[in-house]
């Protein structure tokens, strides 16, 4: 029979069981930060896996464009369609290609991106090194001399590193051209003119802090995905749950970032 | 009437606790009794191995691996419990245990996989504590390594299998070369008409000799063997035996092997050593165990 427990001696459990929580906590923090220390010194060291990494920048950038680009297209028709009428009531219709693009340019179209990849690659990257570990090639990999770590996350972070900020404003291009379609649905505007507007609205503090956070976002969610992956433990069902916390983690990582730059970008 | 009377009931309880008791403590003493002829045993055999390597040592012929005195513990606990052996030149010592007997956590030590908490391992006559990542992955090159499973990349084709060990150590050596090479290793498992699938595609005998063949491409002076035939029909498991002695012959190879397969140790084993509870317990060739007189070594042949 268990034994009947006060309230104290549960809180007193309660407690203990929170901090050992803490400490497992601090601990994967510590082994994350000490991995995402070892791609910078990883990846200026010879031999350089050129071959892997465009072949990830293939699998990340190229194989992501459909869904970006077509994100991006509905981003910009509802942005348009539902602000058309406020805007319209201001009569400052003319000033819609403005605000698309800013809004597009500074926080939708990066932080859109990093959603989907952080879905769409992160997840891939989890469970592809999951997997890896699970079925021993990371092992063999090791053993044969290779080192691992530089085959496998150097190149991935790398390529996503690379990919993001191209998808980004791939995104916003589309997203800008999708503005402009639902733009000529009840008015009409020629392509030139709704661009020129939209660039003429943009400053270098909207351009520069949005593409430089696209950067970091692409790190973390490469870093944060192999990470996981490569450090699944034993077993098929470790192979789900890197996926998933992958995700999960690049996601919190892209938002605390994007807070971040928020409140650099507001000192500029 | 079911309770009965309560002075009885009390009495048979306590029959049944000194009995269980009793139990326990027959128990205990026959696990120390085990535990001691055990011990003796193994220090023995450990007297036994030093010698052969002192003599070996005196003849110029230092073995491919030994070790020495390998304890290694995962939490609470101990797979090995100080394990000596050692491997002669073009050998293949095979090593037999029941399952949980530490014998691929023995091996991975070899390869630096696994980290033994105590005792030496020497391979090429290098302790493998003291080495750096650069000389540890210069030992790793000289050594093969084919997994229970075979491991082998499964998002890459058979011949990028094969060419991915020789795309990172044989840089020098030419598109022509490093083609024919993957053609000979193919050629030799008898494969050659697979070069272009995929590793999902292939049966689990054929991902075991793609597996021997991507490891025997570096040419390695000392093979480890991971359960080589586990999972595998009788005749595919004899075939993979038969090609361990082919590429031992071929290009003279020491080896250890791990299996569950008698057949397979039967065929394969120039020595035996046995296993258990993370010491080794016997050693020998398949003949001279299979007549030994301790019936736990003789239940693996009959």
């Amino acid at each position: 029979m268990e034994p009947v427990l006060n309230r104290y001696q549960r809180a007193r459990i309660q407690v203990r069981e929170k901090r050992s929580q803490w400490k497992r906590g601090l601990y994967h923090a510590g082994d994350l930060v000490a991995f995402m220390g070892r791609f910078f010194r990883e990846v200026w060291k010879p031999p350089y896996e050129w071959r892997e990494v465009l072949y990830q920048c293939y699998l990340v950038g190229y194989k992501s464009t459909f869904l970006i680009g077509l994100t991006g297209f509905i981003m910009g028709v509802v942005l348009t369609i539902q602000s058309r009428p406020a805007m319209s009531q201001f009569g400052a219709i003319s000033l819609i290609p403005g605000m698309i693009s800013v809004s597009v340019v500074r926080e939708i179209g990066p932080v859109i991106t990093a959603i989907i990849c952080a879905g769409k690659v992160g997840s891939r990257m989890g469970a592809e090194l999951g997997s890896m570990r699970v079925t021993e090639q990371i092992d063999a990999m090791e053993v044969s001399a290779v080192n691992p770590y530089r085959y496998l996350v150097v190149t991935r972070t790398l390529a996503a590193t690379l990919m993001v900020p191209m998808l980004a404003v791939f995104a916003d291009l589309i997203a800008l051209f999708g503005g402009y379609v639902a733009m000529n649905i009840h008015d009409s505007m020629t392509w030139q003119h709704f661009l020129l507007k939209a660039i003429s609205h943009l400053e270098f503090v909207d351009v520069f802090p949005a593409v430089a956070k696209t950067f970091f976002f692409g790190y973390f969610i490469g870093i944060i995905g192999c990470y996981k992956g490569y450090n699944a433990r034993r077993g098929t069902e470790s192979v789900g749950i890197a996926a998933n916390s992958a995700v999960v983690a690049a996601l919190m990582a892209v938002f605390v970032i994007d807070l971040i730059a928020a409140q650099i970008t507001d000192l500029l | 009437m079911a309770g009965g009377d309560p002075a009885e009931t009390t009495e048979n309880e306590e029959d049944i606790g000194a009995l269980v008791e009793k139990t326990d403590v027959e128990l205990q003493a026959e696990r120390e009794e085990r535990q001691e002829a055990a011990d003796e045993q193994a220090d023995g055999l450990r007297a036994a191995e030093e010698e052969i390597q002192r003599e070996l040592t005196l003849k110029g012929e230092e073995p491919v691996v030994v070790i020495s005195g390998v304890r290694k513990a995962f939490g609470d606990h101990e797979v090995l419990r100080g394990v000596d052996l050692h491997v002669n030149k073009g050998e293949n010592l095979v090593i037999l245990g029941k399952s949980g007997t530490g014998k691929s956590v023995l091996i991975k030590c070899l390869v630096g996989l696994e980290w033994p908490d105590e005792g030496e391992i020497r391979v090429f006559g290098k302790d493998l504590a003291k080495l750096n990542y650069a000389e540890l992955n210069e030992c790793r090159v000289r050594t093969g390594f084919l997994f229970q499973n075979a491991a082998l990349y499964d998002s890459m084709t058979v011949k990028e299998n094969l060419l991915f060990p020789l795309r990172q150590h044989k840089k020098d050596m030419t598109r022509e070369k490093k083609r024919a090479l993957v053609m000979e290793m193919l050629d030799n498992v008898g494969l050659v008409e697979s070069i272009d699938q995929l590793p999902s595609k292939l049966s689990g005998g054929q991902n075991k000799r793609i597996g021997l063949a991507r490891t025997l491409i570096l040419r390695p002076e000392l093979m480890l063997y991971d359960e080589p035939t586990t999972g595998l029909d009788t005749g595919t498991g004899k075939e993979i035996s038969e090609l361990m002695i082919r590429m031992k012959k071929k290009y003279n190879i020491s080896s250890i092997t791990i299996t569950h397969d008698m057949t397979c140790a039967k065929m394969t084993a120039d020595r035996i050593i046995m296993l258990r509870e993370g010491v080794v317990v016997a050693e020998g060739t398949y003949e001279s165990l299979e007549r030994s007189e301790d019936e736990w070594i003789r239940s693996f042949f009959y």
